[in-house]
């Protein structure tokens, strides 16, 4: 009875993207290219001319009603934007490319972002903002060892001990990924995806794989499938963790930063086996993974599990069993559900705010709906409950992986596909995934040479305008505490 | 004899972020233990001795580490950690090269290859720079 429900579910998502297609066609006609569907990713191109009238009647239209602004990006070596929107409504993502009719260099990409903040409020977010520094000067914070705090320099401007309003400066952090990841093959480009995330180099490759394989229509075997999972939840788990050491280390409670690394190896040497490395795994091949598991690694990691979860929960325990450090986390940093969801938050950090959303429960990518697993909700969105939404996400992926261990399926582990060889359609792809800090998204662009270009959309920027906005109104000594509990990961900012 | 002493007891600046800074700071956990040997991390670049490059950078964050290398108090000592600071591999901005003529102003007392190198290695490094005349 409950699968019938659920498929009813997915043929009305479908048929909700397939209506904001033929809406696109019907409204826009020829203002814009081709519209690509993935799923519940939509895909088109626009002339600049055009942009404004487009924007705003997506947003007041009762048809498509995207009232989000999620990510603009610019790509500056091949001169084009990519601006996201998405309707929490129907659950659709909307990917517009603006074409290079004019230059964006310099004050012309100012203009363009002026002409989106008449419609969207948070564009100003997105623009050339390095003249803040200037007005936000009563205190600096430069990047310094604690590791959610390295990335960035902190610029605050003051009234007495109040925030009036902050400025995360990303400049140290900000690369030109169009050096490293445009036209190159396929086989080069795989390597690299890794550095994409560096706490769970797993997601990219994944996102990468899914991408090309939507695009191939090949299916994937079971066991793979199954798998691909394990390695996931496992990475998840690891990421997680290392959010609580660094958080430890900011709060400078040393015993649950020795407790959680030691925690951390744990898995880390069951990792080891699996992939053959401990951070940068490079393991999941197109069309399946790169190498079977043994039955006694499976063995040894089932009997793992319950010591394990004793030991995450005696650093629950001792982690809030600290008063003062609660009376520092409570209370703090509120991001309140409104700004979450216009902000473009994912994540824990918008499930801590109270909205229900993952990807792994609403898009059914890879096996996930054979498994029976929560997902975790906090109450007022402040410091402590992201940490605490974190905690719970960790039960929950043991919950996943000792299921996916006693149900691993016999056969192969994927197909023989060389990398080198293969024949691509020349179009855009879109492929999504639900990482550790949010929704990470790949804009994969085939090109007739069949040289591809990539561009990592990653969920940390959106993470940067909800931090900058909570921290008004508090107090200097909460500043570092709320910064480090978002875990902003500026690798994939860019 | 006076290198002799702060070798027994080395203060480690760690430049930069990613994914070798991970490894790091597993080695200060209880499983690797780096302060058995006298060894602690610091964030101050006035108490340091060793300053480890490491990770990816552009032009900014590159001018800030020989800003933070010509605080350090004499006698100092540089480590460069990782696939990225050996073999030019970091993520450059519009100014290139700029990690060539850093490893042109100061002198790289220890190379670590790896990508990331374990925190054996890390550890391995630092008792090699300490057996150093």
């Amino acid at each position: 009875m409950s699968e019938e429900v659920k498929d009813k579910g997915e043929e009305a998502i479908g048929s909700f993207a397939e209506n904001v297609e033929k809406n696109l066609n019907f409204y826009f006609g020829n203002k814009i290219g081709i519209v690509y569907n993935f799923g519940k990713d939509i895909f088109f191109e626009v002339s600049y001319e055009n942009l404004p009238d487009i924007l705003e009647s997506l947003k007041n239209n009762p048809d498509f009603n995207f009232n989000v602004l999620s990510r603009i990006k610019y790509k500056e070596a091949s001169n084009f934007l990519i601006i996201i929107l998405f309707s929490y409504e129907k659950l659709i993502t909307l990917n517009i490319k603006v074409k290079n009719t004019v230059s964006f260099l310099g004050s012309d990409f100012k203009s363009i972002t002026n002409s989106i903040k008449k419609v969207f409020e948070f564009s100003q977010y997105y623009s050339d903002r390095d003249y803040i520094k200037d007005l936000n000067n009563d205190l600096v914070i430069f990047s310094q060892l604690p590791e959610t705090l390295d990335t960035f320099d902190i610029y605050v401007s003051l009234d007495n001990d109040v925030i009036k309003s902050a400025y995360l400066c990303d400049e140290i952090s900000r690369y030109n990924s169009g050096i490293v990841f445009s036209n190159k093959e396929i086989s080069k480009i795989m390597s690299m995806l890794n550095n994409l995330d560096y706490k769970a180099g797993v997601y990219p490759e994944l996102c990468f794989c899914q991408g090309i394989e939507s695009l191939m229509q090949i299916k994937l075997p079971k066991r793979a499938a199954y798998i691909r999972m394990l390695v996931c939840e496992l990475s998840r788990i690891i990421c997680h963790l290392s959010y609580i050491v660094s958080m430890s280390l900011v709060m400078g409670n040393m015993k649950v930063f020795n407790y959680a690394l030691t925690e951390k190896e744990k898995i880390l040497n069951i990792f080891e086996l699996i992939t053959g490395s401990r951070v940068i795994p490079n393991f999941i091949r197109i069309g399946g993974v790169k190498k079977d598991v043994e039955d006694s690694v499976l063995d040894s990691l089932h009997k793992l599990i319950p010591p394990f979860y004793k030991g995450i929960k005696r650093i629950e325990d001792i982690f809030f069993s600290d008063i003062v450090l609660l009376e520092r986390l409570k209370g703090k940093g509120i991001v309140d559900s409104k700004t979450a969801k216009i902000s473009g938050l994912t994540g824990p950090n918008l499930r801590a705010s109270g909205i229900r959303f993952d990807l792994r429960k609403t898009e059914n990518y890879l096996l996930y709906k054979d498994f029976s697993f929560t997902v975790p909700l906090g109450r007022f969105g402040d410091s402590f409950d992201r940490i605490f939404i974190r905690f719970k996400e960790i039960y929950q992926s043991l919950k996943i992986t000792g299921e996916i261990i006693e149900a691993m399926p016999l056969g192969p582990i994927g197909k023989m596909i060389n990398p080198v060889n293969l024949e691509l359609i020349p179009s855009p792809v879109i492929s999504t995934v639900e990482c550790p800090h949010g929704i990470f998204k790949l804009f994969i662009d085939i090109k007739e040479s069949k040289e591809i270009e990539i561009i990592p959309l990653g969920p940390a920027r959106n993470d940067i305008i909800a931090c900058e906005r909570s921290l008004v109104s508090c107090s200097v000594d909460e500043l570092l505490p709320v910064v480090s509990s978002f875990g902003i990961e500026s690798q994939e900012m860019y | 004899m006076s290198n002799f002493l702060i070798k027994s007891s080395l203060n480690i600046y760690v430049a930069g972020y990613g994914c070798c800074k991970q490894e790091i700071l597993a080695s200060a956990g209880p499983v690797y233990d780096i302060s058995r040997f006298g060894i602690s991390f610091v964030s101050y670049p006035e108490s340091a001795d060793v300053l480890v490059f490491q990770g990816f950078y552009n032009g900014k964050g590159l001018r800030k580490i020989i800003n933070i290398y010509n605080q350090m108090v004499q006698p100092k000592w540089v480590i460069a950690l990782g696939k990225c600071a050996l073999e030019n591999l970091s993520y450059e901005g519009s100014e290139n090269n700029l990690l060539y003529e850093f490893k042109k102003r100061l002198k790289v007392d220890v190379y670590v290859p790896g990508c990331p190198p374990r925190p054996e290695a890390f550890i391995y490094s630092i008792l090699r720079l300490i057996e150093k005349p």
